[in-house]
């Protein structure tokens, strides 16, 4: 895959980045909108406003489905084309891929998105699917450890999970989606990402030439960012649901203030070092805790940013809660044991990945996504940039890391 | 006897995928020692000792990803080991050498973890737990719990008599002994049919021939032949409830009089209730009623049945079932389906050219064609394009309404 971007700039303030491969046979254009789950306060005109957890998510419902032109799933599906759309922490993006008429779909995807026209009944026939997707999200183990970490995590942000409640969607009124769709859904807060077979400045002429024929509003907006303590909210936290056995999950809250999110990119490689070097098959953790019947499985670690927190999570079915508890933390707080060998093998793993990868359009629109939400890095990942990372300098970050402040989530069982 | 060597020449990919394929025929007493295998082969071997210095040999052999896996073919289990190597022409490492990774992984094949006739007790424990772990999390589960359950409920052949659900009873028993001998029969002393896809140069192909092709006894396996369900007198209504915050409703068709060339017809009815091209089931069942997040649609071309699922809230099942039987109605209407039919082949045609960018679409092509278990893309395609809506209608009232089976969930939100 071709990864050289083009980065254009419109005069209303929309970025473009075009990854141009002629080898390709579609053509992927997404939607990117800066505003996500994690959004709940903000300024807009000069108000401050808060909503609950779900508005972003909504708001992607509606206009997937009731944007100008109609429903995405109809305008495009009926000409073969796949599309989608997702709400993810910090954006909302609609995307297409087609391999035909790429100009219809360039077309109806920019203008369905600008300036639709929605009513109260649109949003409430939006609502009761939404419902049922929570209740289906609700039976899954993975999203019931994050709806607790998130909300046992952070003290000061309500934000649980991009969902909502029931409760939150249902309160959702026409004035408030109004208000989230005219502050957010303005090209300077939104981004194309385009990628695959086509010609860059016929490309660019074209999206020139729809956006002529939108008007563009402009309103001032910040998303308020608040004071967040080093402490969680809360250490323990036990949930029940049908489950074989019990899922015990620690995840530690660890202030990253003082990193650039530019810089957080290159540290995220560290910590994926540090957590396969402790945490994967190949750890002395693993090899104890399996020879003790603590666990059967590999075990799961993961990470997460929010503002200035990383929350690092490490994760595994087990009857033995305290035993596994005990060794993650001793890991985590005293006994790290870095290996020279296994961070030169891991570099060469990712340098392997990197070059010999056959990512579909669409996974390396994920990639792009990533690095722009998280770390504000508007381009994709490349083999050179591996080339920075030494072994002292991953010690030495990862010793200066506080892993202090932690919680523990169990989900065991339904009693009967 | 087929060629147990192919390759697929490819430049349009930075790696290469190699599959290793092990016939053998399924039995309901070996489904548990199928299950164990695959849980025990993936981590050591007897050179590499520990995970670690598994793993460590992984990368230094280009492997980027290697995986164990046990599936279904006819009568058949194919145990699959494939490895996804990199691509030394995009890579340039002088250190590269695939003389080299085959023989890593013929070791990894041919020399497990073992002792000289068994596999080490802690590790098959260790195997045993997992698997029951496994097969109790899939009756928690309410997506995979329905499942099971509806395929017991249509089974009336007992076809599905070896699925792991229902052998969970079996292992404690199986010693590692018994393990062994069973990998030694199926993988150990016999060699695999070869698949390799991506930029295959003679000489790794011959590489692979030499490596492979030596004094084992080559495998055999039942060739693929359709094994259809017989529709029932009447219908089998279920219903049960779970604590769950969703519910979830199966109705089942089986076909009548049943044939190998209906796996065409089953693709159209699938894609047109389930594809974005045509989306009655969302149409319908989402957009119209706002019953479901989401409903879908499966089928199985071996046994010929048809599968429409949704996620409903349990206030919705009566009307849920309804309008899917109005679906169902629906397809019977010509004028309903005129359209509808050539938004799909209109989608089969693009999908065409979309696919030459999927890096597994070739190998899995060519195996289609292999093993004679459906047709390739390119003639389910030439197939599609001539079926009309008439015939459509004439495959539809084939269907028999088998089994509906609900799963009420009791919980609120």
């Amino acid at each position: 895959m071709n990864k050289k971007r083009i980065h254009r700039v419109l005069e209303n303030g929309l970025h473009i980045y075009f990854y141009p491969d002629q080898n390709k046979h579609s053509v992927f254009i997404d939607f990117i909108v800066k505003y996500g789950a994690f959004h709940s306060d903000f300024l807009s005109d000069g108000q401050v406003f808060h909503m609950r957890n779900g508005m972003a998510h909504l708001l992607e419902h509606l206009l997937y489905e009731k944007n100008s032109d109609g429903h995405f799933a109809h305008i495009f599906g009926e000409k073969g084309m796949q599309t989608n759309a997702t709400t993810s922490t910090f954006m909302t993006d609609f995307y297409v891929d087609a391999v035909e008429e790429v100009d219809f779909a360039l077309e109806h995807l920019i203008k369905g998105l600008s300036n639709p026209v929605f009513t109260k009944e649109d949003i409430e026939v939006t609502k009761p699917p939404i419902y049922q997707e929570i209740r289906m999200r609700n039976d899954e183990i993975g999203r019931t450890v994050y709806k607790s970490q998130t909300k046992n995590m952070l003290k000061n942000y309500t934000y649980i999970d991009g969902l909502g409640t029931i409760e939150d969607v249902e309160s959702f009124t026409y004035e408030q989606v109004k208000l989230c769709y005219d502050t957010f859904y303005q090209p300077k807060n939104e981004i194309l990402f385009i990628a695959g077979n086509f010609d860059v400045d016929t490309m660019y002429k074209k999206i020139q030439d729809i956006y002529a024929s939108i008007s563009v509003k402009e309103i001032p907006f910040s998303f308020i960012k608040k004071e967040e303590p080093k402490e969680v909210a809360c250490h323990y936290d036990k949930v029940e649901m049908p489950i074989s056995k019990d899922f015990v999950s620690v995840c530690y809250k660890v202030d990253f203030s003082k990193y650039s999110s530019r810089k957080r990119r290159m540290l995220s490689c560290y910590i994926d070092l540090f957590l396969e070097m402790h945490f994967s098959s190949i750890s002395s953790l693993y090899k104890e805790l399996v020879e003790k019947k603590v666990i059967d499985y590999a075990i799961s670690y993961d990470y997460d940013y929010f503002e200035d927190y990383l929350l690092v999570k490490v994760s595994n079915y087990t009857n033995e809660e305290d035993v596994f508890v005990d060794r993650v933390r001793d890991v985590f707080e005293s006994e790290r044991n870095f290996k020279e060998e296994v961070f030169r093998l891991d570099l060469q793993m990712m340098r392997m990945s990197n070059l010999c990868s056959d990512m579909s359009l669409y996974g390396l629109f994920c990639q792009f996504r990533l690095n722009y939400s998280y770390y504000g890095y508007d381009d994709l990942n490349t083999a050179e940039d591996l080339q920075s990372l030494n072994f002292e300098d991953f010690k030495n970050f990862i010793d200066g890391l506080e892993f202090k402040e932690y919680l523990v989530t169990k989900i065991t069982d339904v009693k009967n | 006897m087929k060629e147990e060597f192919n390759s697929i020449k490819t430049e349009s990919f930075r790696k290469i995928i190699l599959d290793f394929i092990f016939p053998c025929h399924r039995s309901e007493d070996y489904s548990v020692y199928g299950n164990l295998l695959v849980r025990l082969l993936t981590k050591k071997t007897n050179q590499y000792k520990t995970e670690e210095e598994f793993s460590n040999a992984l990368i230094e052999n280009y492997v980027m990803d290697f995986s164990l896996s046990k599936m279904n073919c006819g009568e058949n289990w194919f145990y699959m080991y494939r490895f996804i190597i990199a691509d030394n022409a995009i890579l340039k490492d002088s250190q590269y050498d695939y003389q080299k990774t085959i023989s890593f992984i013929m070791d990894t094949i041919y020399n497990p973890y073992a002792l000289s006739d068994s596999f080490y007790l802690e590790e098959v424990e260790n195997a045993k737990n997992r698997l029951e772990n496994f097969i109790e999390s899939g009756f928690k589960n309410i997506n995979s719990y329905a499942s099971i359950r509806m395929e017991g409920l249509i089974d009336d052949c007992h076809y599905f008599s070896d699925s792991i659900y229902k052998h969970k009873k079996d292992i404690q028993a199986i010693t590692g002994k018994e393990l062994y001998s069973y990998y030694k029969e199926v993988i150990g002393s016999k060699r695999p049919l070869v698949f390799a896809s991506g930029n295959i140069e003679d000489s790794f192909a011959d590489l692979l021939k030499q490596s492979f092709g030596e004094s084992r006894e080559c495998s055999s396996y039942i060739p693929y032949q359709i094994k259809p369900f017989l529709p029932r007198e009447g219908v089998n209504l279920i219903e049960e409830t779970g604590t769950y915050n969703q519910s979830i409703l199966k109705v089942v068709y089986k076909i009548k009089d049943y044939k190998q060339e209906d796996a065409v017809y089953l693709s159209l009815l699938h894609f047109l209730l389930s594809s974005q091209s045509t989306r009655i089931l969302q149409e319908f069942l989402r957009d119209r009623d706002k019953l479901v997040y989401t409903a879908s649609s499966s089928f199985n071309v071996y046994h010929g049945f048809f599968v429409v699922h949704a996620q409903i809230y349990r206030e919705k099942y009566e009307v849920a079932k309804k309008t899917i039987f109005e679906i169902m109605e629906c397809l019977q209407d010509v004028s309903f389906l005129s359209s509808k039919i050539e938004s799909i082949k209109e989608r089969e045609r693009i999908n065409l050219e979309r696919q030459k960018d999927s890096f597994t679409s070739l190998i899995n092509n060519f195996k289609i064609v292999y093993f004679h278990t459906g047709y390739p893309l390119n003639e389910e395609y030439e197939i599609l394009k001539k079926i009309t809506p008439e015939e459509f209608v004439a495959f539809v009232k084939r269907l028999k309404l088998d089994t509906i089976y609900y799963l009420e969930g009791s919980k609120d939100e």
